[in-house]
């Protein structure tokens, strides 16, 4: 099952350092990590996507680590499907003319925007759960040419409403 | 009024009444250095930074209190690594101070420049670069407050030269108040001490297994009290000897791979196994799907991270041991659990801790019985890692908390003796005798010039068989007897390598004169080395193979 993780954390040089290499000390895998500041840029917030590989101890075990880092300021987990969470890709598409039309489909289907274009190149960005934005990416990449392509990672607030 | 960094790492000592620090000078750590000459600071200097941290954790092992030691940048700093993991995996209570090159060198592979915030990140339970001098005081106060609070463990400070002589006005010590008061948050005591209660006075063959944490949180009162009151049997770990007195009846020795095959059957057999302080070692637990399976398991520990770590809790209680067991005390009933004590007593019978003589050859087990006897179970001793290590977990008895200093987790050979000159600083009028082997004993050799220089009274009593035993002995029961590596066919003459540094030494071959050798060195006034021939083929008995139950021990006529 996948997990959010909000970790909000002192900010300096060395603190992806501490939670990154704890993770990868205790052989917990993330599946995604995007972090910036707060409106006190002396906070950060990491959002941190793992899967506890169907083992629920995992969580608790990595909760109670990241406890024990000195910048760790406060942390919440929570499941998957209980936050909002967003992620923003760059896409760079490489098309023939004849297909302008159909890639214009497929970016107002999924609602990305165009934000540059050449007689046969796009750049697009899209603001999605990843699932969507890993779909979006898919059906690009079977039909035209992905040239370059970045990706945040997600991040996630809890919803309030139960 | 401001200040250098250098004078405030300086005031920082004085703030905590930092008895001694431990130190190798170098270019990056050179302001400090200069301070601490003026300051009249308690500074020994050792022949390696390695001996610098394991003679603070010494100190600091042997009094409660946080041990300090300086290195410069680069290689100094990379030393202290072994230093800091054995720290972090023991929960000692360290400060280190390192140099740094200047700010304006830091990342361009300058002289003597390690990144030693990046490397000591895994190994430390603090740990910080500072760049401003504004933030050194702040930072060494977290430092210590980190270091001493909670479950204990290493921090590491790395203050780059400039930092060291540039001027500040924020020389107060204060600790970032968010972080204190995350801090105090997680020490508090959090569980139901009813349910424990109502689980220990119901239990027909409960167990106490105690771990190093009874020692640093000094419950070792609480813990006898509990024993006694509730009359329960008491098991140790390595880290735990000391908490409990091993000649008190209820004491079962220690537990796990080299534990007493009472102590295992105890755990095997037992309905409630309540750990205190203690964190489920494999060393400890053997195969972790047969340890304590008939018991429920309680666990109270500090650490909220340790429990359900390796072994499903039933009765979890997160807190400082001290309290909790004082809030346990007044609750629990005395019973008598006849058929228990029957049992363990029938295990003691059949299965003793023993070892065969043999015409007249030394035993390193007869040779600790002899001290243990000539000391009363009082002295300090400190060992290196391997066969010596356990035989003086088994056969001393150690009557007293602080008492027994040896690298539990980490398994760090150099350990003992560094450790043995940290623990004679911190207790004068104690007797403090390093075991070592032979193997281990040359890993930190270079400390003698220390001991000789300053005139410490370590006795260090090398059990010497030549070999690498501990590994001899795995070779020997698992690999075919393939010696690989473990025969030092050259070994120094420890008693003329003692009188070249001015120290006194005496070697013994025979059983008949190992009282004169004890003797030797208790009545000695200045560092010693007795240096003790054992027979090779010697072995750590009883045992469990590794990856099986505890209950599958091999013991010594099997």
């Amino acid at each position: 099952m996948k997990h959010t993780i909000l970790l909000q954390v002192r900010n300096h040089a060395g603190v992806m350092a501490h939670v990154v290499g704890l993770f990868a000390r205790r052989g917990y895998n993330i599946d995604s990590i995007a972090v910036g500041t707060r409106e006190d840029p002396k906070i950060s917030v990491i959002t941190i996507i793992i899967d506890d590989q169907g083992n629920r101890d995992t969580i608790r075990q990595i909760d109670k680590q990241l406890r024990k880092l000195v910048d760790v300021i406060s942390i919440r987990d929570f499941p998957y499907n209980e936050s909002i969470n967003r992620e923003l890709a760059l896409i760079l598409l490489k098309f023939k003319p004849e297909q302008l039309r159909e890639v214009m489909e497929i970016i107002n289907v999924f609602g990305a925007n165009v934000e540059d274009m050449t007689s046969e190149t796009l750049l697009i960005d899209i603001s999605a759960v990843s699932r969507k934005v890993r779909a979006l990416i898919k059906t690009l990449a079977d039909k035209f040419e992905v040239l370059e392509m970045t990706r945040t990672g997600e991040i996630a607030l809890p919803y309030q409403n139960a | 009024m401001e200040k250098t960094g250098a004078q405030l790492v300086i005031d920082f000592l004085r703030h905590h009444n930092v008895e001694v620090v431990f130190g190798y000078p170098g270019g990056a750590i050179l302001p400090v250095y200069d301070e601490i000459f003026k300051s009249g600071i308690k500074h020994i200097l050792v022949r390696h930074e390695q001996g610098a941290i394991h003679a603070a954790e010494g100190y600091a092992k042997a009094t409660g209190k946080v041990g300090v030691c300086i290195a410069t940048s680069g290689p100094g700093a990379t030393n202290i690594v072994t230093g800091l993991a054995d720290a972090k995996l023991d929960s000692v209570p360290i400060v280190a101070i390192t140099g740094q090159v200047p700010t304006a060198l830091i990342g361009t592979d300058a002289f003597q420049e390690a990144d030693i915030y990046g490397i000591s990140i895994p190994v430390t339970k603090y740990n910080n670069l500072v760049r401003n001098v504004d933030d050194l005081a702040g930072a060494l106060e977290e430092a210590y407050f980190i270091a001493s609070s909670g479950r204990p463990g290493p921090a590491l400070v790395d203050i780059p030269k400039d930092v060291q002589t540039a001027l500040t006005s924020h020389t107060e010590f204060q600790v970032d108040p968010v972080i204190a008061r995350r801090y105090k948050a997680l020490n508090d005591v959090d569980g139901d001490i009813d349910t424990l209660v109502k689980a220990i006075n119901e239990a027909k063959r409960p167990l106490l297994y105690v771990g190093g944490g009874a020692i640093t949180s000094n419950a070792h009162l609480e813990v006898k009290r509990l024993a006694e009151s509730a009359n329960i049997p008491v098991t140790m770990t390595l880290m735990g000897l000391g908490a409990f007195p091993k000649r008190h009846p209820l004491s079962l020795g220690m537990l796990g791979m080299h534990g007493t095959v009472y102590a295992n059957q105890a755990v095997s057999n037992c309905d409630l196994l309540i750990a205190l302080g203690a964190r489920f070692d494999d060393r400890v637990t053997g195969k972790l799907e047969t340890f304590a399976s008939q018991a429920k398991i309680a666990h109270v520990d500090i650490d909220r991270a340790e429990i359900d770590k390796l072994v499903k809790v039933d009765y979890p209680i997160a807190g400082d041991l001290k309290n909790v067991l004082q809030s346990i005390l007044s609750e629990v009933t005395y019973q008598e659990r006849d058929e228990w004590f029957s049992q363990l007593l029938d295990w003691k019978t059949k299965h003793p801790l023993k070892y065969h003589k043999e015409n007249g050859v030394i035993k390193p087990q007869y040779f600790l019985e002899k001290l243990d006897e000539a000391t009363g179970g009082d002295a300090i001793l400190t060992t290196e890692v391997g066969q010596h290590q356990m035989w003086a977990a088994q056969y001393y008895h150690y009557a007293n908390p602080r008492s027994f200093l040896t690298s539990g987790g980490l398994g760090t050979m150099g350990f003992g003796f560094p450790a043995a000159i940290g623990a004679k600083f911190a207790c004068p009028d104690r007797t403090v005798i390093a075991i070592a082997g032979d193997g281990s004993i040359q890993m930190n050799i270079q400390e003698l010039g220390t001991v000789a220089m300053y005139g410490v009274n370590v006795k260090i009593v090398i059990l010497n068989n030549g070999f690498l035993g501990m590994v001899r002995q795995w070779q020997e029961m698992f690999f075919d007897s393939k010696f690989s590596n473990t025969h030092f066919t050259f070994n120094p003459d420890f008693v003329k390598l003692a009188e070249a540094y001015g120290l006194k030494g005496m070697k013994i071959t025979k059983e008949s004169e190992v009282e004169e050798g004890i003797d030797f060195i208790l009545k000695s006034d200045q560092g010693v080395i007795l240096d003790v021939m054992i027979p090779e083929e010697e072995k750590v008995f009883p045992m469990v193979p590794s990856g099986a139950s505890i209950y599958e021990m091999i013991d010594i006529d099997d």
